[in-house]
């Protein structure tokens, strides 16, 4: 190797050159990825972990340093533990019909040719696009102390309660557990269920014995992920709770109600616990159990079923997608009438918003909002997803490990823990939109970046290492390669922070400031003051904004590359 | 039990798969369904299992119309192209599946399954289940599992294809060797021509659903009746040419006369010739006239195909291949002039010229 001088060498020219050049970009290269790897590390530290230790230690500190105190307090206390108690049966209760009413719908949509199937899909998504808690709005305008049917049956029961939230949150969670279904039943080959009706099975016993057989890991996923989002839901109890009181309300009630931060803390850790258990059996157990999928290529196709199963299923898909319809139909309708339950005659004077000092500039704030959260979201969570699935620098699991886990924190625990976090400098950002944006990214963060992963791993690195290999580096790459490719899943990133922007209500609620309300919030505050109208009104707003926005960008990028992201 | 399809169609929106297709299968027959992607062989297989409704025409077994039978009702076994195990059962209730949804006695079934295991070579992997199988044992399992209900008809769609070319050849072995001790009607579907010749009674080749030519494998290989079925099944040269005697059995081949065997035909008809490659010798230039017809190309590209040497050849502008010996000397070079050589009935005459070669 060292035979030829390094002067006979250098007239060579080229060869010599080669590796000279090599080798800066090469560090250019690593400090690129180390700079970027450990600048995302920084920020999950900072916006999930830094804000839960704060709710922790609040948690675990008294007057005279470290206590137990505040957790003795809690579980001593038998109103706090019925409200626990609450919690866990109101949202296993909703839980079980959730998934079995999204079973129905997925096994309808991927599996018969029953007529309406479009109308079907359409409608279990239709939840995805709106404030979580209209659906408990509209449950008030049908079934509340002054609804259509209350009135005209004239009962003395309202729907305030217990019924209340498990109703409105199996119509919230719907298209979640759809989703999620609609992939498993999806996933599964057609031609396992020709081969049992081959082998002689009936279409129960094949629906029995293979594909729910089949279906189990994805049911059990499907259960815990509606659980958790069950367990952290605040806007539905809030709305049509009454006085079934959940924890993530009296979190609230203690925090912001009482100021009592200690008590609070206490709560959202008590809250977490059974949220993250039902994460990381998910993550760890249901993953492992799930069946690799054998044959070479599932088909997916519809299978001739008994027309007594064919029907039963249309009847049961269509009552529940008409339902939905009716939900939906009936904010728009309230927002239009004089007063609800009372006059019935028609009236546009809700959207004068007289009822409130701010009118409707809340909707304008949570549009600034979710522009925001939208472009600082996608940015992070596509950085994020690359480095984490393509530079894969040492700390690549802990990366993606925090990436994931605000999906099995409550939003009030990001609200409190917010708050706790960021209202002494170095950071202080309460006040300010930005810790709107901070709590709208990384509470949303899990899916974006689980998008962004799946959409480079649908790009073969190839493409990349030719980049690499034609002298292209790091930034270059990701920005003149990758960048062009990831357009679709972009958008659609971009679309979830949006609408997500648009419509949380639940960390939010606890980081908005004087003069600066928000749209969902705002919702809130005219149905506690009985303006179920301008609460419509609102509602209307904002799903239109929405709808509009969606269909906008469909139209700038086209069709079917921006997707309506799930969770 | 015989299977008779009568002139089945099948379609999926605009698109025909199957068109008015009739095949007779006898009993204890096994044959080979074979043809290019989208040539309708699959469906066809699909409507005799009754997982497709034919749009018009007849499934008949023993004579009986089945078209409004369900599956489960068919007494036909089938071995998916994916194999469609059930991964949430072990080896051995994948074979007993059928056998317990029938409500055989216990007992009943596990002598079934032994059996079945034995006939298939399962040994020792009763327990496991299918992610813990290599491609090979999978496609056992498939297959003893669509046998374990004593099915009086056996249907296999490409049930080879995701294999290695090792394992393919055993197993197409065993597949025929059960196939003709239990003398069970078998429908094989494959696009692969060698596969389909070695393991068919007959062979029915499809192109755009319908049957191009059916027939015993060496029937299918030495007379082709289309180009088509002659490009397909093994490699061919086809020579368009004109009839110049048909009395004297010559034609003419870019301006070159040929003699041939020749059945009939007017002349300054135009007819196809199939040569295959292997009926084409490589002669020196000034060989004696021994009858053969003689081609003077030039060399072009040279395969070694391990028992022999396939050479590309370009005569009169147009590519010729020829299977020829290794030993054929030092000849074998780019761009060297070629003499070939063929006897007059290597030739087959195709009557169909309206069917453009894709």
């Amino acid at each position: 190797m060292d035979t030829p001088s390094g002067a006979a060498r250098s007239s060579l020219g080229p060869p010599s050159a080669l590796p000279a050049s090599r080798i800066p970009i090469q560090q250019t290269w690593l400090t690129t990825d180390a700079a970027s790897a450990a600048a995302i590390l920084l920020l999950l530290l900072a916006f999930v972990v830094w804000p839960v230790l704060r709710v922790l230690a609040t948690s675990l500190a008294g007057p005279a340093g470290l206590t137990l105190g505040n957790y003795a307090d809690f579980f001593s206390s038998s109103r706090l533990l019925r409200i626990l108690v609450n919690s866990l049966v109101v949202s296993a209760v909703s839980t079980a019909i959730t998934v079995a009413v999204a079973l129905v719908l997925a096994y309808s949509v991927t599996r018969s040719d029953i007529p309406g199937k479009r109308f079907v899909s359409l409608m279990s998504l239709l939840p995805l696009i709106s404030p979580p808690f209209l659906v408990s709005l509209a449950f008030i305008l049908l079934l509340g102390r002054n609804g259509v049917i209350t009135q005209a049956l004239h009962l003395d029961w309202s729907i305030y309660g217990f019924t209340g939230i498990v109703v409105s949150q199996v119509f919230t969670f719907l298209p979640q557990g759809y989703i999620l279904l609609v992939n498993v039943l999806g996933a599964i080959d057609v031609s396992l269920e020709e081969a049992a009706e081959n082998l002689g099975a009936g279409p129960l016993t094949t629906l029995r014995r293979v594909t729910l057989s089949l279906a189990r890991p994805g049911l059990a996923s499907a259960a815990l992920i509606v659980f958790i989002l069950c367990m952290t839901d605040f806007g539905n109890p809030i709305l049509i709770g009454g006085r079934y009181n959940v924890l993530a309300t009296e979190i609230y009630a203690q925090v912001i109600g009482m100021s009592n931060f200690a008590a609070g803390s206490a709560m959202s850790a008590v809250l977490i616990v059974p949220c993250l258990v039902a994460y990381l059996v998910n993550a760890c157990w249901v993953g492992s159990q799930s069946y690799v999928t054998v044959s070479a290529g599932a088909r997916m196709a519809t299978r001739p079923m008994p027309p007594a199963l064919r029907w039963t299923l249309f009847v049961l898909s269509g009552g529940v997608a008409l339902g939905v319809a009716l939900i939906y139909a009936l904010i728009p309708l309230g927002s239009v009438v004089q007063l609800w339950g009372s006059d019935w005659s028609l009236s546009l004077r809700h959207y004068a918003f007289a009822s409130s000092a701010e009118g409707a500039w809340p909707i304008g704030n949570s549009v600034k909002l979710a522009l925001l959260s939208g472009v600082i979201g996608t940015v992070v969570a596509l950085v994020t997803a690359y480095v984490v699935e393509r530079k894969r620098p040492p700390g690549r699991r802990v990366i993606e490990a925090l990436s994931l886990l605000p999906a099995a924190l409550p939003g009030t625990v990001i609200g409190v823990g917010y708050i706790l976090a960021f209202n002494v400098p170095p950071l202080l950002l309460t006040g300010t939109i930005w810790i709107l944006a901070a709590s709208v990214v990384f509470w949303k963060f899990p899916v974006a970046v689980l998008a962004g992963i799946n959409a480079l791993k649908q790009i073969d690195p190839a493409i990349e290492e030719a980049a690499v290999s034609l002298g292209a580096g790091s930034v270059r790459t990701f920005a003149r390669v990758v960048i062009p490719l990831l357009t679709g899943a972009a958008f659609s990133i971009f679309v979830y922070f949006f609408i997500n922007g648009m419509v949380t209500v639940s960390a939010v609620i606890f980081l908005i400031y004087p003069g600066f309300n928000l749209g969902s919030v705002a919702i809130l505050n005219q149905v506690e003051n009985g303006y179920l109208g301008a609460a419509c009104a609102l509602g209307t707003i904002i799903i239109v904004i929405v709808v509009g926005s969606v269909l906008l960008l469909r139209a700038l990028v086209g069709g079917d590359r921006v997707a309506v992201l799930k969770l | 039990m015989r299977i008779s399809l009568d002139r089945l169609t099948k379609r999926f929106g605009a698109s025909v798969a199957v068109d008015g297709l009739s095949l007779e299968i006898g009993a204890g027959e096994l044959v080979s369904l074979v043809g290019g992607s989208g040539c309708g062989k699959t469906t066809t297989l699909r409507v005799i299992a009754g997982f497709e409704r034919p749009d018009a025409g007849e499934v008949r077994f023993d004579g009986r119309v089945v078209n409004d039978v369900p599956p489960r009702r068919r007494s036909v076994g089938v071995v998916f192209q994916s194999y469609a195990l059930f991964p949430t059962m072990t080896v051995a209730e994948n074979i007993a599946f059928g056998p317990r949804v029938a409500r055989w006695p216990a007992p009943k079934v596990r002598a079934r399954v032994a059996e079945m295991v034995a006939l298939t070579h399962l040994h020792g992997l009763e327990e496991r289940y299918a992610n813990q199988l290599s491609g090979g044992q999978q496609q056992r399992v498939a297959l003893a599992r669509a046998l374990a209900k004593s099915p009086e008809i056996l249907l296999l769609d490409e049930p080879l294809s995701a294999l290695d070319a090792k394992i393919r050849l055993r197993l197409r072995g065993e597949i025929r060797k059960i196939q003709q001790d239990l003398g069970i009607t078998t429908v094989y579907v494959t696009h692969d021509q060698e596969e389909a010749l070695s393991i068919a009674d007959r062979i029915a080749v499809m192109r755009k659903g319908r049957i191009e030519q059916v027939g015993r494998p060496e029937e299918i290989y030495a007379r082709p009746r289309t180009d088509f079925v002659a490009d397909f099944i093994g490699v061919s040269n086809l020579l368009a040419c004109r009839v110049v005697s048909a009395r004297d059995g010559v034609v003419e081949w870019e301006g070159e006369r040929l003699r041939i065997a020749l059945n009939g035909g007017q002349d300054g008809e135009r007819v196809l010739l199939s040569l295959r490659p292997e009926k084409l010798a490589v002669v020196a230039e000034r060989a004696p006239d021994d009858g053969r017809n003689r081609l003077h190309g030039v060399l072009e590209v040279v395969t070694f195909l391990g028992p022999f040497v396939r050479v590309e050849l370009t005569v009169h502008g147009r590519p010729l291949w020829a299977d020829v010996p290794h030993a054929t000397g030092a000849i074998l070079e780019r761009k060297k002039p070629v003499t070939l050589a063929f006897a007059p009935d290597a030739c087959v005459v195709i009557a169909a010229t309206g069917s453009e070669a894709d």
